[in-house]
């Protein structure tokens, strides 16, 4: 079903790659666009510059590479990905997609109805940052790579790679699952540097992890990870860039992790180290009444780490943070502000049922079904994360409606303690030093007017 | 399943065909010569209980999880032979490349000469007469006088020993025959003696053996009650006897046979011939197979030559290429052959173009048995165990139906109700229909358990020749049927540096339950239509069923979890093979002989219905109850099916000219194969409420399907199905000259031709996905020398230009998931075909009768080689690259000796060993990528091969032990990435006795033991065992009679 079209889809491709994706296309449309005007399948990969407009619905119908170039999205596209099908701008190639509050840039599922996790495969960004391989080079996951091909590959020394401006944009029911550890996510950044730009993007029942990130230091600004399929964040291989006014809420049915943090499963002290920087983040779970039989809010392994402040954890059924295997853990243990894994001034709330304590994570060793240590790590989470001096305290931030599912309000209620700038730090240079305040959302509330909460 | 009609249809009328021929004999006489289109019967009447049932054993092939080897895990008793002696009398062509050199004096034009029906003196084989005469009713009173060197008193004839000139050593199973006078025929026995009962009267008599001269001796007078003495010394060289007859063939089975061949051959050659195999415990090819010099056996089946596997160890069956049942592997499993099926294997180490063009390690080439001089019908059974299996617990799965028999049941194949010609749920279903057919599935899920049954094997082979004038008409068909269980009990684990501590971490144990059941019959029927004309019909069937139930429990520290898992797997995989072989002698330029041979084959493997759980809890914050995580690998159904049709013939002829003997040949080989493969998954339904801690058969079975739980198909558009096929197209000249009476020069030029195609497909709309089309055309130059040192030592070298080519997978240009590690593998098309450079140095020594002494050395030097490489960091993705270049160096030693050498005393004692010594390197170069090591050893190759085997005959008792030991050097099992060492598989010292006794003239016992150092399999990465697991000590009791 999926290559009934194809030959009329490779004219239709054609076109777009000449980069006139404006003309009048021969195809007859597919699809009754809601809001353009015209219907074009993109089913051949994309070599140059190309320009998708907004009075035209794109419909992906594989996995479609940007090989070169820029592409061009205009503000109020929207792009519908069928069954097997990805947008994915390689090393080679940058995206410039900048939509605005009132018109973002929609990618979603091509069906009309029943809409899921994982209709499609969804957005991915590849670029030439450092990760923490052999090689220092390596294939995206989530994919058919064909060896000796280069679009799959991410990875190399440029940390300040630009893979391009993703902003005001939202990701509906996208992510693939090819096999145990090996998905594609809603939106999945490879090798990224810091000149990357996102800013107001919204991922929204994506299957597997809402975000993933492998290696590189690309920002992500006023994110919102809305009930993923597994983790809202995930990152791994050596990621390090700063993130600020992050909005995680979990799936009461199959969510599990606000934030899983990896490094190296080999090597956890190979450099680069996953360490971002996270400012002003709300992490929601689904309360303790949720059928999904853990929800874990921050776990950390393989020598990940995260410096973490400003931020709200609150409403998670069975932890608040896991620090697993004795990298992490030793990161944890350095001392003073730079420590690598270090949290002030959070918020926690209704973790694991209690508002006094988060549980104790152990970290056993077995040797032929034989437990032989009970905690490697000996780092017990339930005496040390908790800390009034850091402000890392049991606190409840008061939100409006964190936990509506189809009409979510994460901002503070009036007269909340997360609204007092004397309980936050001042962000550094390079985030936005004027929010002081605890979570994601202060005074005004950045996420209205472009998201969206759709059940399917 | 889209799987094509008509190769169904195809499959069945080549089992059909096989076994009506093997349906048409039976126990008693056959008057008439059986025929191959005869009376259809059902496979399945080949029951245990049926005489006709026969001993075979099982493919061993117990891989571990992580795709590492069980060797000696076998248990059963090794086919001897059960097969007759008949002598190979057509020549495959690729044997015929180890012909010898057919002397170029004409043979005598009389008396069709019989082909040498080697009543081959296996020894502790209740064979009733070591010899055999013309006459079938001449032969029972000179079977019994062949007993003893001295005729008895009051013998009227001719006896008498036939010796090598040079060495004076007796040949056994020479052949003398009378030409005038009477027609009957002896053969020698093991040290050389015959006998003839003659009236009195005056005869002429021909003598003569293979490669060697024969004599004709006339005018030996016969005179009334008294025996004439006829001793006869046959010359090993070519052209000092006037009369030279060499139409008869030795027997291929025998050792001192094939030692012989080698003596003579144009290449470097190694082989094992079924009278040695019968000395062993080993029960298939791949367990044969690595007592050959430099073979070594991985995952139990796949062959190494010269530590070089996959696409550098081609092999022929009777001179025909055979395609793989397996979808990732270039080889053919040799489990797929039981020993009793066997006539020998022989190794090909330096090439000669009229082989096949891909040719690195070397080529295996088997032959099967043909057909016995005289009837005969020997049933077998067999029965062993092993001791981590035998009357202990192992997983199991329900079955159902005749899989004890090789035969899937119903339940394990795909619902009628679910759709084949789209994806379910594709055609706008309702929620109901959709559960409806969710519903349709086997819900069956977890691992049982049972007490593991003794193994079980039956044999029965029946064969004859019946003669009429000029021409004669041979038989023989084979059936045999094996069952055998196994268990493994692995733990397993990953590594990881920890703060720059080496540590093992993600514990687990994996419990595997295997029955394998092997069903398998052969039917060969000759037909000598003259001395000169030869046809040969062959048909081979074999299919077993492997059925894996495999459970495990683990951590696993990346996702904190604490897991248990299970897997049921069933695979049935058959071969049927079909040829025509025929050989004809022509009167074009002397003595001109054609072989030809016509082959359609078609394996199929299918696994229906592998289904995976998996369940966990957190580590962190654990619930202390197990629960459906809902993710890959956790249920899940797979359904795959492979199958593979292949066409050909060949043809060579040899024109003998006075001062070179000239071959041409042609071959042309045409496969197609298609691959469909579909997957199902369990998930949770939105807003789910489902408690997940429920067992698989409830969570997903009727009551929650449709509420909290559905199924959907996962089946991938692009790469679960591919159709391919590959062409080869080649013809040769070569040519062997004698320049001195010492030096033969044999040298030959291939021109080979090939195209490949694949192409990947939409299963239910047929549609293209994508094609890759690759074409070669290559010549191949080949070159060997051989000196005659002496008449016993040879000197020979050797170097060739050989190929190696990707298989369909590697070219694909897309990704295919190995399902059995799961993980992805993707082609690349733009690979190109590896060349390779052979040189072969090598000093033999024939020192007697099945004795020899041998050194050589070889270099191979690989362009372009292909080799898989490790391209994701987190799912360990594999691809394939061309990488810079790889060498290879060895050194093989090999001695074989009769203790008699030393005191006349040891006589009944005999000792062989070989070492292999092998060095290789490969330079990934550019494409090292996550690969931890630019520079290591080949994967697979182990550094150092040795056997050593101590047998022990007495004939007269029918009493014979051998004694074997196997081990191979630590060899890289898997690849170290991300700065981890590669993982080694550590030797494995395996000791195995067989012990035969014949206990009356027709019935014997063998009784064998395997790995009786119950040594383990051991995985390691750095320090760090990484795998370890028992096989056991296996043992077999086998019961064999002869009639």
């Amino acid at each position: 079903m999926k290559r009934l079209l194809a030959s009329l889809l490779t004219l239709s491709s054609l076109t777009l790659a000449a980069g006139c994706g404006d003309d009048k296309d021969p195809t007859p449309p597919t699809t009754q666009p809601p809001g353009g005007t015209t219907a074009v399948d993109v089913s051949e990969n994309i070599k140059g510059d190309t320009t998708w407009k907004a009075d035209t619905v794109y419909t992906l119908k594989k996995y479609i590479f940007v090989e070169s170039g820029t592409l061009t999205i205009e503000a109020g596209t929207t792009i519908k990905g069928e069954e097997g099908s990805a947008l994915i701008i390689t090393r080679s190639a940058t995206l410039n997609a900048v939509g605005t509050a009132e018109k973002p840039i929609v990618f979603t599922s091509s069906k009309s109805e029943r809409r899921e996790p994982g209709d499609w495969a969804g957005v991915v960004l590849l670029g030439r940052a450092r990760l923490n391989v052999s090689g220092g080079e390596t294939t995206i996951e989530g994919f058919f790579a064909t060896s000796g091909n280069d679009l799959t590959k991410y990875g190399g020394t440029d940390d300040a790679h630009n893979c391009g401006t993703l902003k005001y944009a939202r990701i509906e029911f996208a992510g693939f699952e090819l096999a145990p550890n090996n998905e594609l996510n809603g939106l999945t950044l490879g090798g990224c540097g810091s000149q990357t730009n996102i800013d107001y993007v919204q991922v929204h029942k994506g299957l597997d992890d809402g975000i993933e990130l492998f290696g590189g230091t690309a920002p992500l600004k006023h994110i919102v990870i809305t009930q993923a399929d597994d983790d809202a964040l995930d990152y791994d291989l050596g990621y390090s860039g700063r993130i600020q006014f992050l909005i995680v809420q979990q799936s009461p049915t199959v969510g599990d992790r606000g934030i899983e943090a990896s490094s190296n499963k080999s090597t956890p002290t190979q450099d680069p180290i996953s360490i971002p920087e996270i400012w002003n983040a709300t992490f929601i779970g689904s309360g303790p009444g949720t059928n999904n039989p853990t929800q874990e809010a921050l776990v950390f392994n393989t020598g990940a780490g995260v410096k973490m402040r400003n931020s709200i954890v609150a409403h998670w059924k069975t932890q608040g943070v896991d620090i697993d295997g004795t990298a992490s853990a030793a990161l944890f243990n350095e001392t003073g502000d730079n420590a690598r894994l270090s949290f002030r001034n959070v918020f926690f709330w209704d973790i694991a049922g209690s508002n006094t304590a988060i549980p104790f994570a152990p970290n056993p060793v077995v040797v032929n079904g034989v437990t032989t240590d009970a905690d490697a790590t000996k780092l017990d989470e339930s005496k040390v994360v908790i800390n009034a001096t850091n402000k890392v305290q049991f606190q409840d931030p008061q939100l409006e409606a964190a936990l509506n599912l189809t009409a979510p309000n994460f901002a503070p209620k009036a007269g909340s303690a997360a609204l007092n700038a004397d309980g936050a730090l001042t962000p550094p240079t390079g985030f936005d030093t004027s929010a002081r305040f605890v979570g994601a959302i202060g005074a005004t509330d950045w996420t209205k007017g472009w998201t969206a909460y759709p059940a399917e | 399943m889209s799987r094509n009609g008509l190769s169904r249809a195809l499959v069945a009328a080549l089992a059909l065909l096989t076994t009506s021929a093997l349906a048409q004999v039976s126990g008693s006489d056959v008057a008439s010569p059986p025929s191959p289109q005869g009376t259809v019967t059902s496979p399945t009447t080949a029951q245990p209980t049926d005489p006709a049932g026969t001993v075979t054993e099982n493919p061993s092939g117990a891989r571990s999880p992580s795709g590492s080897i069980a060797p000696g895990s076998e248990s059963d008793a090794p086919g001897a032979p059960a097969a007759p002696q008949g002598g190979t009398n057509v020549p495959s062509t690729d044997a015929a490349a180890q012909q010898p050199a057919a002397p170029s004096d004409s043979a005598t034009a009389e008396q069709p000469a019989a082909p040498a029906d080697g009543a081959t003196a296996q020894p502790g084989e209740a064979a009733p007469s070591e010899a055999t005469a013309a006459e079938g009713d001449a032969m029972s009173d000179e079977a019994m006088m062949a007993e003893s060197a001295e005729p008895p008193a009051g013998f009227t004839g001719i006896y008498g020993k036939v010796v090598d000139e040079a060495n004076k050593e007796g040949l056994i199973e020479a052949t003398v025959k009378v030409v005038t006078g009477s027609q009957k025929q002896a053969l020698t026995d093991l040290d050389g003696n015959y006998k003839l009962a003659l009236p009195p009267g005056k005869y002429d008599l021909r003598v003569f053996y293979d490669v060697y001269q024969g004599r004709r001796i006339t005018g030996v007078i016969v005179n009334p009650g008294k025996a004439t003495k006829l001793d006869v010394a046959l010359s090993a060289d070519v052209g000092a006897v006037q009369e030279v007859v060499v139409e008869a063939r030795a027997d291929r089975r025998a050792e001192g046979a094939l030692l012989q061949e080698r003596k003579k051959a144009a290449a470097v050659s190694d082989a094992i011939s079924a009278q040695e195999i019968a000395r062993t415990p080993d029960s298939s090819a791949s367990d044969a197979v690595k007592r050959v010099v430099s073979a070594t056996v991985v995952d139990g089946r796949y062959v190494l030559l010269r530590g070089l596997g996959g696409r550098y160890s081609t092999t022929l069956l009777n001179g025909a290429l055979l395609p793989s049942p397996e979808p990732d592997e270039p080889s053919v499993p040799l489990d797929l052959f039981p020993t009793a099926l066997l006539a020998n294997l022989n190794v090909v180490k330096s090439y000669t173009a009229d082989l096949p063009g891909t040719f690195g390690g070397g080529t295996l080439l088997i032959e099967t048995n043909t057909y016995p001089s005289q009837f005969e019908f020997k049933p077998r059974i067999t029965l062993g165990g092993d001791t981590v299996t035998t009357g202990q617990e192992r997983n199991t799965q329900p079955g159902g139906g005749l899989e004890f028999l090789g035969f899937p049941g119903s339940t394990r194949k795909l619902p009628d109700v679910i759709p084949t010609t789209h994806e379910l749920g594709a055609n706008g279903e309702s929620a109901e229909e959709l559960e409806r057919q969710a519903e349709s599935f086997n819900n069956v899920w977890g691992t049982r358990r049972k007490t593991a049954l003794p193994n079980l094997g039956l044999s029965a082979s029946v064969g004859d020749t019946l003669r009429s004038g000029n021409s004669r008409l041979g038989y023989l068909a084979t059936v045999s049927y094996g069952h055998k269980e196994s268990t493994q009990v692995n733990s397993i684990g990953r590594t990881s540096f920890e703060n720059d501590v080496f540590v093992r971490n993600d514990d687990a144990r994996i419990t595997q339950g295997a029955e394998t059941a092997n069903l398998s019959g052969l039917a060969s029927v000759g037909y000598q239509f003259d001395r000169d004309n030869e046809l040969t019909v062959f048909s081979l069937y074999t299919r077993g069923t492997d059925t894996r139930s495999v459970s495990s429990a683990g951590i696993d520290s990346l996702k904190g979890d604490r897991y248990e898992g299970s897997r049921l797997q069933f695979i049935v995989r058959q071969l049927s093979f079909n040829q025509v072989r025929g050989f004809h002698r022509i009167g074009l330029f002397g003595d001109s002989e054609v072989d030809w041979q016509a082959n359609l084959s078609r394996v199929d493997r299918d696994e229906p219905d592998t289904r995976d759980t998996l369940y966990s809890d957190s580590l962190g914050t654990p619930t202390g109850s197990l629960s459906f995580p809902n993710q890959a690998n956790s249920g899940e159904r797979f359904f795959a099916e492979l199958g593979e049709t292949s066409g050909g013939g060949s043809v060579n002829l040899t024109v003998p000219f006075t001062d070179v003997r000239l071959k041409v040949g042609g071959l042309a080989q045409v496969s197609a194969r298609d691959f469909r493969a579909r997957r199902f998954r369990y998930t949770l339904m939105r807003d789910s409420e489902v408690d997940r801690t429920l067992p698989p058969e409830q969570l997903f079975g009727d009551e929650v399907l449709g509420n909290g739980i559905r199924m959907t198909e996962q089946t991938r558009g692009d790469s679960d199905a591919y159709d391919a096929s590959l062409a080869i197209f080649a013809g040769y000249v070569s040519a062997d000259v004698k320049p001195t009476e010492a030096l033969r020069l044999v040298g030959g030029v291939r021109l080979e031709s090939s195209r490949q195609e694949l192409t990947a497909l939409d299963q239910f709309t047929g549609e293209v996905d994508s094609t890759n089309e690759v074409d070669y055309l290559d010549w191949l130059p080949a070159f060997n020398a051989i000196y005659a040192l002496t008449p016993t030592v040879n000197l020979r070298t050797g170097y060739s230009y050989t190929l190696a080519r990707p298989t369909f997978r590697e070219l694909a240009p897309f990704a295919f998931y190995d399902f059995i590690r799961r993980r992805n593998v993707s082609g690349n098309p733009d690979l190109k075909q590896t060349r390779i450079h052979n040189v072969d140095a090598r000093v033999e020594w024939f020192v007697g009768e099945n004795e020899v002494l041998a050194a050589s050395a070889f270099y191979k030097r690989f362009q372009n080689p292909i080799e898989r490489v490790i391209n994701s960091e987190g799912a360990g993705d594999m691809g394939f690259e061309n990488t810079a270049g790889a060498n290879t160096y060895g050194l093989e030693l090999e001695g074989r000796a009769s203790l008699g050498r030393i005191t006349e005393s040891l006589r009944a004692f005999r000792l062989g060993a070989n070492l292999t010594l092998i060095q290789s390197e490969i330079d990934l170069g550019s494409v090292q990528g996550l690969q931890t090591n630019a520079k290591r050893p080949l994967q697979g190759q182990s550094p150092y091969v040795i056997n050593v085997n101590a047998s022990y005959e007495r004939p007269e008792s029918g009493t014979e032990v051998a004694l074997l030991y196997n081990v191979y050097g630590r060899r890289i099992s898997e690849v170290g990435t991300n700065r981890l060492p590669d993982i080694y598989e550590q030797p494995f010292h395996r000791v195995d006795l067989a012990l035969t006794q014949r206990l009356s003239a027709a019935t014997q016992l063998k009784l064998t033991a395997a790995n009786l150092l119950d040594s383990k399999i051991t995985l390691e990465q750095g320090d760090i065992t990484i795998l370890q697991y028992r096989p056991g000590i296996a043992f077999s009791a086998t019961f064999g009679l002869s009639l």
